[in-house]
């Protein structure tokens, strides 16, 4: 038990990536502290949300980050803000692991994006620049192209654009937007139905091929009764080229 | 060391496990949710792998007295196949997120079964007799020759066959979700269901496909504005009008369909006001609850946060009136269990038939009991270890500071990969039914 914190912390993260390959189990329980200079595979990975990377921590120093009792929310000590840090990091990472992950769940990406807001909120209101992680890479990638990453006005963060933490953090709503259009509705738009098909000549579909080449398709381009009732439910393709060539490969299958 | 549920003293015991014993488990033979249906002679369970497995409650035979009614492989079918989206480039898994039993009206027996997407209304039947000596068709069913040959007349015969049990399915409802599916619960009235995604909820009726009603659309015109999702639903098990779904926030609001037929506006709005000395970062994470279940009387429900299971009075709004801490050990742990996205895990709870014990799972494959009138909990493992023949289920114990005692388990030492997420509960009898990974464990009273 004796030794939890941060060093649990970068070794269960570290064994978590290994799971799947060596094994089975997946524990909370802590390596011994040799173990905890990394491996130099691991540093690319994992860097972004360690803090101090390469700095040996104290023991003691650890032990005090687990008695700080995460969220007591009383003690604002450097350990609560280090744990804030390294929560606001894995939040941006996880974050952006939404799109490659194999099952997208959006409640789970909701939940992110509102502790993310949170903590932001939290810095915002104490107008404090976070330290900036020392270890931490420049972003990977931006998170979306669609969406240049704005701040408002008065934000303190804004104040230090070259930190890489803090342009991260301004990112979380385009974050999310994005999320959406890798999300099943990211097509999507609340335009009637009528609309879809209007720029389309489907005259030269015979409506039955149409109708069986279509339900296939998960969503299916047939007209959507189920959401005829309540007209809450209309489906609409933003991108029609899109459909156009859709159909080309069908109809040429 | 008495069990917990039904009020007589008694304990649980192995009765039996299914699925693979090998350590190397296959994505696909992951138990993904498991459901009795109304009398608990079936027990069926969904996949990953988009297959559903019904067992049946074999018969008590006085030849081997021992043996209590053990469940056998009735029937397994594939409900669902993964599928592709060419549209969005995005694959539609295949795994069962629910199965719902239709309350029995004939021989046949039905069931609802749904994926992300797409729900299927799937009938199982047995056939042992099949019919023989048609005029123009022979056994195989090939037209017998010239019919102008034929000069006279036989009356087919129903002849006895082993017996076959079929699933077919009677109904797709497919295209009315746009995102994953999370609940499917069917009314009071054996008429119509509902579906729940994490937008929006829609009620079906079971004979009608091409047609459903939305009666709650959370979505908000601009997504970025997004804080909170539908996480589940489910129907009141005795008014038809009434239903509720819960929240990514733990809330859980109850809807009644009379008011209006958007039922955007809730009729009862139910949350507990936060305890701000356990206010955490995580604090919201936590309280996302994961499942919603009205008790059999209809008086109650329950519902399923990380840490707790809460029961509510349907009456009472403000607060619910018991609060049983499911693994408390853990609140120390969660930066942890947030950076493993265990944090994320959805489990399930169910209550005993009598409304009078709840059930609901943890890690390490261990699942908890809570009792309500006693107030007694027992935590039990499932485990291959115990799983000998009418074996008593030790109850196990997690170490939660100081020194750990002989039996105990440290937290340190728990297998987060092991998680019990789905369990079911006979509805008339002690005999509780657990999905560990890709086994599936049935355990049952042994009265003292």
């Amino acid at each position: 038990m004796g030794q939890t914190g941060f060093f649990s912390y970068q070794t269960s993260m570290r064994r978590g990536k290994n799971t799947i390959q060596t094994a089975s189990m997946c524990r909370l329980d802590t390596d011994t502290a040799g173990k905890e200079v990394s491996q130099p595979g691991d540093v690319l990975s994992s860097s972004r949300y360690m803090l101090g990377r390469g700095v040996k921590r104290k023991r003691s120093e650890s032990e005090e980050v687990e008695g700080a009792g995460l969220g007591t929310g009383s003690g604002r000590g450097e350990s609560y803000v280090e744990q804030r840090q390294l929560i606001l990091d894995l939040c941006l990472s996880k974050l952006q692991g939404c799109y490659t992950r194999a099952e997208p769940s959006l409640c789970r990406s909701v939940l992110l994006a509102n502790t993310l807001r949170q903590i932001q909120d939290e810095m915002r209101q104490e107008g404090v620049d976070p330290p900036a992680a020392p270890a931490t890479s420049p972003p990977r990638a931006p998170p979306t192209p669609r969406h240049t990453p704005h701040l408002p006005p008065g934000d303190p963060a804004a104040a230090c654009p070259e930190n890489p933490a803090l342009s991260h953090t301004s990112s979380v709503d385009s974050l999310f937007g994005s999320f959406e259009i890798s999300n099943p509705t990211g097509y999507l738009t609340d335009l009637a139905l009528d609309d879809i098909f209007e720029d389309i000549d489907t005259s030269m579909y015979d409506s039955s091929d149409f109708s069986t080449l279509t339900s296939t398709d998960n969503e299916g381009l047939k007209p959507f009764p189920a959401c005829a009732p309540t007209g809450t439910l209309q489906l609409c393709l933003t991108d029609l080229s899109e459909l156009d060539h859709i159909m080309e490969v069908l109809v040429r299958s | 060391m008495a069990g917990v549920g039904g009020g007589n003293d008694f304990q649980w015991c192995f009765s039996q496990v299914k699925g693979a014993i090998d350590e190397d488990v296959a994505e696909a033979d992951i138990i993904s949710t498991v459901e009795f249906n109304y009398s608990g002679d079936l027990l069926a369970t969904g996949d990953k792998g988009g297959r559903v497995v019904i067992f049946q409650r074999e018969q008590e035979s006085k030849n081997r007295p021992h043996s209590r009614g053990e469940y056998n492989v009735y029937s397994t079918f594939q409900s669902h196949e993964p599928e592709f989206d060419y549209l969005k480039s995005l694959e539609i898994e295949e795994k069962i997120n629910k199965i719902r039993w239709l309350p029995q009206q004939n021989a046949a027996h039905f069931l609802l079964s749904t994926n992300d997407k797409t729900i299927k209304l799937w009938k199982i039947s047995e056939r042992d007799k099949r019919a023989e000596g048609y005029n123009l068709k022979d056994e195989e069913g090939r037209l017998r020759g010239d019919p102008f040959r034929i000069t006279s007349l036989r009356v087919p015969v129903l002849m006895p066959m082993d017996l076959m049990v079929e699933a077919s399915p009677r109904r797709i409802f497919a295209n009315a979700h746009t995102y994953h599916i999370n609940s499917i619960s069917v009314n009071s009235d054996h008429e119509t269901y509902l579906s729940a995604d994490d937008l929006r909820i829609n009620l079906w009726h079971l004979e009608i496909t091409d047609r459903s009603f939305n009666i709650v659309d959370i979505k908000p015109a601009n997504m970025e504005e997004l804080t909170e999702v539908i996480t589940a639903a489910e129907c009141h098990p005795h008014q038809c009008n009434v239903f509720v779904y819960s929240s990514s926030k733990g809330t859980i609001r109850l809807c009644d369909m009379r008011a209006a037929a958007l039922c955007d506006r809730h009729t009862k709005f139910f949350e507990e006001p936060e305890d701000p000395s356990s206010r955490s970062f995580f604090s919201e994470i936590i309280s996302s609850i994961s499942d919603v279940k009205f008790s059999h009387s209809g008086r109650y429900m329950m519902t399923r946060d990380y840490l707790s299971v809460k029961v509510w009075d349907l009456n009472m709004e403000n607060r619910p009136v018991e609060t049983y801490q499911v693994h408390e050990y853990l609140r120390s742990k969660l930066c942890s269990l947030y950076e493993n996205d265990c944090i994320f895990d959805k489990f399930e709870c169910c209550w005993n038939g009598s409304d009078s014990a709840i059930m609901t799972g943890s890690y390490n494959n261990f699942f908890r009991m809570f009792d309500r009138s006693t107030r007694r909990d027992i935590t039990l493992e499932a485990s291959r270890e115990s799983s000998k023949p009418r074996a008593l289920l030790k109850p196990r114990k997690v170490c939660t500071g100081g020194k750990r005692k002989k039996d105990e388990i440290s937290v340190d030492s728990l297998d987060f990969n092991k998680k019990i997420l789905h369990t079911a509960w006979h509805p008339k009898e002690n005999i509780i039914a657990v999905a560990a990974t890709n086994n599936l464990y049935i355990f049952q009273d042994k009265i003292n």
